[in-house]
Order: structure tokens, then sequence, then C-alpha cells
């Protein structure tokens, strides 16, 4: 859900995503490259993203991922799940 | 949609596997990079920058493997490796891998064979366009119908075309100098407009220029007619055909491919329109001239088709005769495509019985490729455990264990379909000289192949579940204890029992066909009771309506004139029946009285004219032949007919027939075959020669060698007749035929099973030899000989061998009994000598085949077989 949301800002390579997420958690969420790589594959597989290649902002031959519209749909479904779930977790917590 | 996607990306990963390798390194490398300079910046020194990043990235080559794996098709991926490696692990033995695949090989190919031949013979609908909307039927209760008739129901029109056929009158057709009789297709003027074919060369004839009124002379060849008669001579269209001495143009040959309305294989070999010259009945009112079909008009189901034409019938029966009423009575009104003709003849039971017999031969072809298989898979069986232990899922190697028998049963269906290929080959060609060829159009088409394929999965899965569910069952801990493994002892004794079965079914099979090969080679030397060698046979095809009153009597006594004056002759005679050929007379049954008592007396019965006895060289007993005239009701009769009579002295008596006929024996004569070689002794009546029907045998005593002349004197004197000579001992062909047959198709039988039941052996003894090689390595250590190994693992598979060889000759000794009505006289069912040879080439073939195994085992190395356990 994470890379979907990183990605629905705009398309990335695999090491951007990686900052990205680290950035936007405030340095909370650390994404190893152990499981970023995998995820990513499992998501192209999915059809959710998609990768081709390009140039970086450094002039650098990368990767790159995009969101594609049934990547996008499902990150609006995870998105709404997630809310709920932890609006869930947040009142039980909060009634303690 | 999901999987669609996924499946793509899989496959291309699949394809591009080197790119996406290389693609995935730079990427990993890239982000390596760039973390690198990341904590650069941040100012870590270069070893600790580095040493974090590997941190973070853990293990490389695992997650290399992680990403790999989500790009792979599991399955297909497996699929693909258990199947080399299956193809690698029979190549390996390549011994039991032939074994099973020649096993598989006749089991599947017997099915296809028996599959595609009722699929061309019983389901393959007449050559016709779109053949679900061609209907056949009978009218007024009858196969045929008059030319009128069908004339009034053509022009009624309750359908969109309606058609006759008839295929009754011979028609002789004259090729340069020879003149042959033909079976032909008689049609009317429409029949190829309904039917929708197109000549494959020239034209069909249509209504506009054949009808039977306009007298027409026209014909179409058949595409074998073409070929084997004119060879393939591509100028023949316009050519003239001499029909029945008469002029006909060759207007059109039919496609290869054309499958007659009357189906079976049965092809004409030319196709004529009616007319008088053919059929000089044709506008006889009540005659049986055609039968019918018929094309379905657009959107009419059968049903409705069938009540329009019997709506029309009943309307033309209002102008009928009373005795024509039922005009509009429609019976077996049948779609081409319709399997309803099923039931027309006796097929059902024989087709089950084929059935079963060829499911038996696939079974025992299954159990024997099984029986390998587990051989095979129990010498690996330790290697089967420890990869259970070490968590191999047990799916997975079922699934691997598959492959090999999927494999297998692949390479057998391929050697099958090849098998199939080569006897369609012989059963294409036009074997029989039957007056109307049989021609069969057996290809391997897709459905064909397809079948085969589906047979060859539900083999694999047939023969190699079985084992493969054996082999991995998780009985772990004994197997790796290295104990017997707890089935192995009630397996082994199913097999024994199976093969023994085999064996005894191989054994009755073997016994058949040595059975009736030596029948076959008896039946060429057995004396048929008349001389074969110094007769010449000549049939004569006249054109009945030219031979109209007394002619035929005077053409048969012009024709021996003609041929007693030839050099070497020494008599000429002429009959209506030749003995042992397709005119083999006739036989009939009925009361006879002797000496005033009246018996029931089955006999043969043939008109002869004179010389007969003498020109066929059997013996006169007593009394004369008959002379060219005779008068009164004089017979001539054979010598077990005459021991009818008290003291068997029958000259000069009276024979009553039927309590009416009272005829006089003129002579007795020595007793011959009649009908066919094997039959047991018959009694037979000859009476004097009475031309009919056209049709005139000759007979010649003289040399072989006169057989032209005969038959140039017999064509001069009508060139129109047609004329076939022969050696009788050529003649004789067709009693030999059912031998012919039966040797073939028995002694391919018996070679089948023999093939079968040696890989079944052959299975057993390789199974029980790697069972054992522990045990045998510790007997050679402790001093058994290379003789006493051997000696043992051959003692397991020949009892079970000897017990199948018993049972299979005491089953044999029951089932050959009502074959004795094909053998030759002198040869028991039971014959000794065929059981012996039976038992000898089993017993030999048996031993041959535990052998190999067996000195495997006998060369085991003591050290290396207790290492390998």
């Amino acid at each position: 859900m994470l890379i979907l949301k990183t990605l629905a800002l705009e398309s990335q390579h695999g090491w951007a995503i990686a900052q990205r997420i680290r950035r936007l958690s405030g340095e909370t969420l650390l994404v190893p490259q152990g499981s970023l790589y995998p995820s990513l594959y499992r998501l192209e597989r999915g059809g959710w993203i998609r990768s081709y290649w390009g140039e970086s902002e450094n002039r650098r031959r990368s990767k790159f991922y995009a969101l594609t519209a049934s990547g996008r749909r499902r990150l609006e479904k995870e998105q709404v799940n997630w809310e709920r779930l932890s609006g869930g977790i947040a009142l039980v917590l909060k009634t303690t | 949609m999901r999987w669609i996607h996924s499946l793509r990306f899989v496959l291309t990963s699949l394809l591009r596997r080197r790119r996406m390798d290389q693609e995935m390194e730079e990427e990993l490398q890239s982000h390596y990079e760039r973390q690198l300079e990341a904590y650069l910046a941040a100012g870590m020194s270069l070893a600790e920058a580095r040493r974090a990043v590997r941190g973070e990235f853990g293990g490389m080559s695992g997650l290399r493997e992680e990403c790999r794996e989500v790009t792979r098709l599991g399955w297909i991926e497996n699929l693909w490796r258990d199947l080399r490696h299956a193809a690698r692990g029979l190549l390996r033995q390549p011994l039991m891998t032939g074994a099973s695949i020649v096993s598989l090989a006749l089991g599947i190919g017997a099915t296809t064979v028996i599959y595609s031949v009722i699929r061309e013979i019983v389901f393959m609908p007449p050559t016709a366009h779109r053949p679900d909307r061609m209907v056949s039927f009978w009218m007024g209760h009858g196969s045929h119908v008059s030319y009128q008739e069908w004339r009034d129901v053509e022009i009624a029109g309750p359908l969109a075309g309606i058609a006759g056929y008839q295929m009754e009158r011979e028609v002789n057709v004259t090729l340069g100098e020879e003149t042959r009789a033909v079976l032909p297709f008689l049609v009317t003027a429409n029949f190829f407009d309904v039917l929708g074919v197109p000549a494959a060369r020239g034209r069909t004839f249509t209504t506009a220029d054949a009808r039977a009124e306009l007298d027409p002379r026209v014909v179409v060849l058949s595409h074998g007619f073409w070929q084997r008669r004119l060879g393939g001579d591509t100028g023949v269209v316009g050519r003239a055909l001499k029909l029945n001495g008469e002029r006909y143009t060759i207007i059109g040959v039919l496609p290869r491919v054309m499958r007659s309305v009357f189906g079976y294989g049965l092809t004409p070999e030319v196709y004529l329109p009616l007319n008088r010259h053919l059929m000089p009945d044709l506008y006889a009112p009540r005659e049986s001239i055609v039968s019918l079909i018929a094309r379905l008009p657009d959107g009419l189901t059968v049903t409705q088709g069938r009540a329009a034409l019997m709506a029309a019938g009943e309307r033309i029966a209002l102008t009928y005769p009373p005795g024509r009423k039922t005009f509009g009575a429609i019976d077996r009104f049948e779609s081409f495509t319709s399997t309803s003709r099923l039931t027309e003849i006796p097929v059902t039971p024989f087709l089950t019985v084929l059935g079963v017999v060829v499911g038996l031969v696939l079974l025992i072809a299954c159990a024997n490729v099984a029986s390998l298989l587990l051989a095979r898979g129990t010498a690996r069986y330790r290697e089967t455990a420890v990869r259970l232990s070490l968590g191999a899922g047990r799916f997975r190697l079922i699934q691997h264990l598959l492959c090999e028998s999927l494999l297998l049963s692949l390479a057998g269906a391929g050697a099958g379909l090849l098998l199939n290929e080569w006897l369609a080959g012989v059963l294409n060609r036009p074997p029989l000289p039957t007056p109307i060829p049989f021609e069969f159009h057996i290809r391997t088409d897709l459905a064909l192949v397809l079948a085969c394929s589906i047979l060859a999965v539900v083999t694999s899965l047939l023969c190699g579940l079985l084992p493969a569910i054996q082999l991995t069952r998780p009985a772990l801990a004994p197997v790796l204890k290295q104990d017997e493994p707890r089935f192995a002892r009630s397996r082994l004794g199913l097999r024994k029992a199976l093969v023994a079965g085999q064996i005894a079914v191989s054994a009755v099979l073997l016994v058949t066909a040595i059975l009736f090969v030596r029948n076959l080679w008896r039946a060429t030397v057995v004396h048929p009771g008349f001389d074969v060698d110094r007769v010449v046979w000549a049939e004569v095809a006249l054109v009945p309506h030219r031979y109209t009153g007394d002619k035929q009597r005077l053409f048969v006594a012009e024709a021996a004139e003609a041929l007693s004056v030839l050099p070497g002759v020494q008599s000429v005679s002429y009959a209506d029946g030749v003995p042992l050929t397709i005119y083999g007379g006739s036989t009939r049954g009925g009361d006879l009285e002797f000496d005033g008592a009246s018996r029931h007396v089955d006999r043969s019965v043939n008109w002869i004219g004179r010389d007969y006895f003498r020109t066929m060289g059997i013996p006169l007993l007593t009394g004369r032949e008959f002379a060219a005239r005779e008068s009164g009701s004089p017979v001539i009769i054979n010598r077990r007919l005459a021991e009818m009579f008290a003291g068997g002295h029958a000259l000069g008596k009276t024979i009553r027939v039927e309590r009416r006929e009272r005829l006089e024996v003129i002579g007795v004569v020595a007793d011959s075959k009649y009908r066919t070689l094997g039959e047991n002794p018959r009694r037979a009546m000859y009476f004097p020669y009475n031309p009919r029907g056209g049709r005139v045998q000759f007979l010649v005593r003289g040399p072989a060698a006169v057989t032209p002349q005969v038959n140039r004197a017999l064509r001069e004197l009508d060139p129109s007749g047609a004329v076939e000579s022969r050696s009788m001992r050529d003649g004789l062909a067709f009693a030999l035929l059912p031998s012919r047959l039966g040797a073939a198709f028995l002694g391919s039988l018996g070679i089948l099973g023999l093939v079968l039941a040696l890989v079944g052996l052959y299975g057993v003894i390789a199974y029980s030899v790697s069972r054992r090689t522990a045990e045998i390595g510790v007997r050679m250590a402790l001093g058994a000989t290379r003789a006493s190994i051997l000696r043992m693992t051959m003692k397991d598979g020949l009892l079970s061998a000897g017990a199948g060889l018993a049972i299979g000759l005491a089953l044999a000794f029951v089932v050959t009994q009502p074959l004795a009505e094909f053998l030759v006289p002198g040869l028991q069912p039971a014959d000794p000598l065929s059981f012996l040879c039976a038992a000898i080439v089993l017993g030999m073939a048996a031993v041959l085949a535990g052998l190999a195994p067996a000195r495997r085992a006998a060369r085991i190395e003591p050290v290396s077989a207790l290492r390998y356990e």
C-alpha cells in the first residue's frame, strides 16, 4: 500500500521509492531493500504497477515504476480498508 | 483479468529470462550505488558506507532468488524441469524404456486402429455437400421404387431434390482387348445435382443431358477406376468407353475421396445414368428400379421433411392402382449423418467384442508399464524416501513420477499413430477381388490425433498413478532404516498373478495363431477332389438382353467347340458353378426319397455340361456323364449321396425330390470339395446344364499355359462379353481367403500377445532383481556362484510363467474347439503340434525375457551391492 501511495504522486525508481517512504513517514518506516524489490515485482506481476526504463534526475539510467489504473483502484480500496482498521484500533485503544 | 496479466508477465519473463536477470541486476546495482552515495554524502567513510548498505540488503543472492521466484509460474517451470529430468532418466535405461514404449504403442496403436476403422466404416457419412441435409429412405414399404414412381415423387417436389440409384446390374466394360464385368451405380440424371458433388475432372451429368428418356450414353468414372484401369490419363474426358459393347462418352472423373451413398466402403467404379440399353425393363410399371435419396430444403428438419414427403406420397398414391395405394408409407427416413444405421446391421455385438478385446490389450499394456515403472521406482526407493523426509511435497514427487509415464505414453501414442498410419495404408488399398471394390479413406486427422493424445494422458494416469502413489507412500522410517518396504511382498504377489494371467492369454492367442498358420499351410496342399493343375477356368459374363431365347445355349456350344480345338486342350466343359469359388454352386435342403424311404438331406447342387467330370478330373465311379442334350430327368450324384441307397447301389434307381419330381441316377462320381476346403464331406447332385442369367463358367482341361488363348478365343466370339480366365490353382485363391485372413489376423494377435506378455515378465523379474540387490550381494559375498544367482532370480519369473502357460494351454484347448469348422480335415483343434509349438515358443521367450535382468543380477559386484544399501 505504501509503495502504491508513493507511486500515486509520481513515477519513481526503486531507490527513490525507499527514500520517499522513509522521508514521508518521518524516518519511522525503513523499507529494507530485501523486501522492497520482491514487492515491486509482485505488484508488477499483479498488474498494479508497470515498469519502464528512463533517465533519473542525475541522468542515470534507472527502472521507473508507475501506477496503473487497476493499481489506483486497489490503492483506494486498501486506503479505505486501512482507515477502517486503524480507526477501529484507535477506538479500541482509546476506550482503555 | 488479473490472471491474464499475471500470465503475460510471467511468460515474458520466462521467454526473456536472460534479459530479465540483467535488468534486475542493473536495478539492484544502481540502488546499491545510490544508497552508497547517499551514505557517503552523509559523511560516512567508504568502508562504513559499504558495510551499512550490505547490511540493509541482506544476502544479495537470496534477494535475487526471491525476485526471480515472483517472475515464475511455479508449476509450469517445475513441469518443464520434471519432464526434462524424466526424459534423461528414461534415456538412461533404453531397454526398459523401449519395452514400455513398444508395449504402449501396441496397446494404443491397436485401439487407434480399431477406432479409425470403425469411424471410417460405420460413422463416416457418404460424400455429399452438407451430408447432414441429405436423407435416404424407403417408400411404399420397399427398398426400391419403379422409375415412374421416382419421377412422380420428384416432380411433386416435396423436398429439395429426390434422386434414385441402384447397383444390382452388372455392366461389361471393354478396355482395349479386355472386357471385364463391373458393378456400376445406375443413377437418375439428377443424382449428382442432389448430392452436390462436383467432378474432380470434367463434369458430372445433369437432368439436361442425361434423362433416361434421352437414352444418354455418358459415364462418370471413379477416381480408382481412372487410376487403375486408365492409368490416370489426364486427357480421358471426352474419350469413348465401351460398355456392354456400345460407345459411351466419358464426361468426368469423381474426386479421390468419394464415399458412396451405400456406405461401408463400397465404391462403384463407374456411375451411369439410367437408360433403356442398360435396363431394358426400366419403364416396367412395378419393377424395383431405384433406391431413393433426397436433399432436405433449407429450414426443414428431418421430421418435417418426412411429413412433407409422406403427404406428397399419399397424394400420388391416389392415382395408383389398388396394389400400390401404400406408396405414401415412408420407412427408414434417415439423415446421412445419423448413426441409426448401426441398428441396420448386426454390428453392435461385433463392435462390443472388438472393443473388449482392444480394451484388454490396452489394459495389459498399461499393467506392463505400471510394473516396469514400479521396478524402476523401487530401485530409487531410498532416493524418494530421502527427498520426502527432506520435505519435498508428495504431490511434487507424484508429479515428477507421472511425468515419466506421460512421456512414455506420448511416445507410445506417437508410435501407435505410426502403426495406425501403416495399417491404414494397408486397408486403403483395395485388397479383395470383389465385383465392386471396397475403398477406404482412413486418414490420420486432427480428431484422431486428439483422441490419441487423450488416450495417452489417460494411459499415463492408468499406468503411472498407482506406482507413483505406492512409491511416495510416506512410510519413511522403515525405508531409511533399510527395512523391506512393507507393501513389497503383496504387490509382488499381485504382479506375479498378473504376469501368469498375461502369459495364459498369450498362450491362447499363440495356440490359435499357430493352429491357423498350420491350417493355411495344410489348406494349400489339401486335395480338393478335382484336378487344379491341369484345368483352366474361364468365366464369361454376357450382356443378358443380347442372349434371349436359345441364343445362350448356342453361344455355349459354339464356345465349347472353339475352345476344344486349342492346342493341348483335352476336353472342354461348362457349368453354372465352379466349386470353391464365389460361384460355387448352391446348397439345397429338403426331403429326398430313396428306395421308398424319405429323408431330409442337405446337398450341393450344380448344373453341368458334357464331359464335366473328365475335364475336372473327378473320377466317374459308375454310369455315364451327361450328353450334350439330355431328355427326361437324369441326375448324377456323388458317392456320399449314393450311400443313402441300400448297399450304395444307386445307378439306375430313382430319387424323388420333395414328393414331386422323380430323378433317375445315371452316374455316381467320387466325392470332392464344394464350398470350402475345410468342409466335411458333403452330398452332391448334378443336373444337366441349363443356360440362364448370362453367366457361363467354362472349364478347359489342358496346360495352364493355354489360359491366354482361352481368353482370346472367348473374347472373339463376343467382344461385349466380359471374360476372365485363370488356371484353377489361381482361382482357388478365393477358397484360401478365409484361411489367409484368419491366419493373418490371429497371427498378428498372437504376436501382439506374445510381445506384451514378455514385457510383463521382463518387468517382474527386473523388479524382483532390483528389490533383492542387497540380498544378492550378501549371497555372493557368502560364496554363491553366479550360476546359482542366475537360477535363483530366473526361478520366480519362470514359475509364474510356467503356471500361466499351463493355464493358458488348458484354456486354449477349450477355446479352439469351436474353430473346428474353419480347419481342414485332419487338423484337430487340439492339434498337439500347435500346442507344443506354442509352449516351446512361449517358454523360450520367457527365458529370454527373464535372462536380461537375471544376468544383470548375476553380474552384481558384492561390494557395490552392499554399499548400495
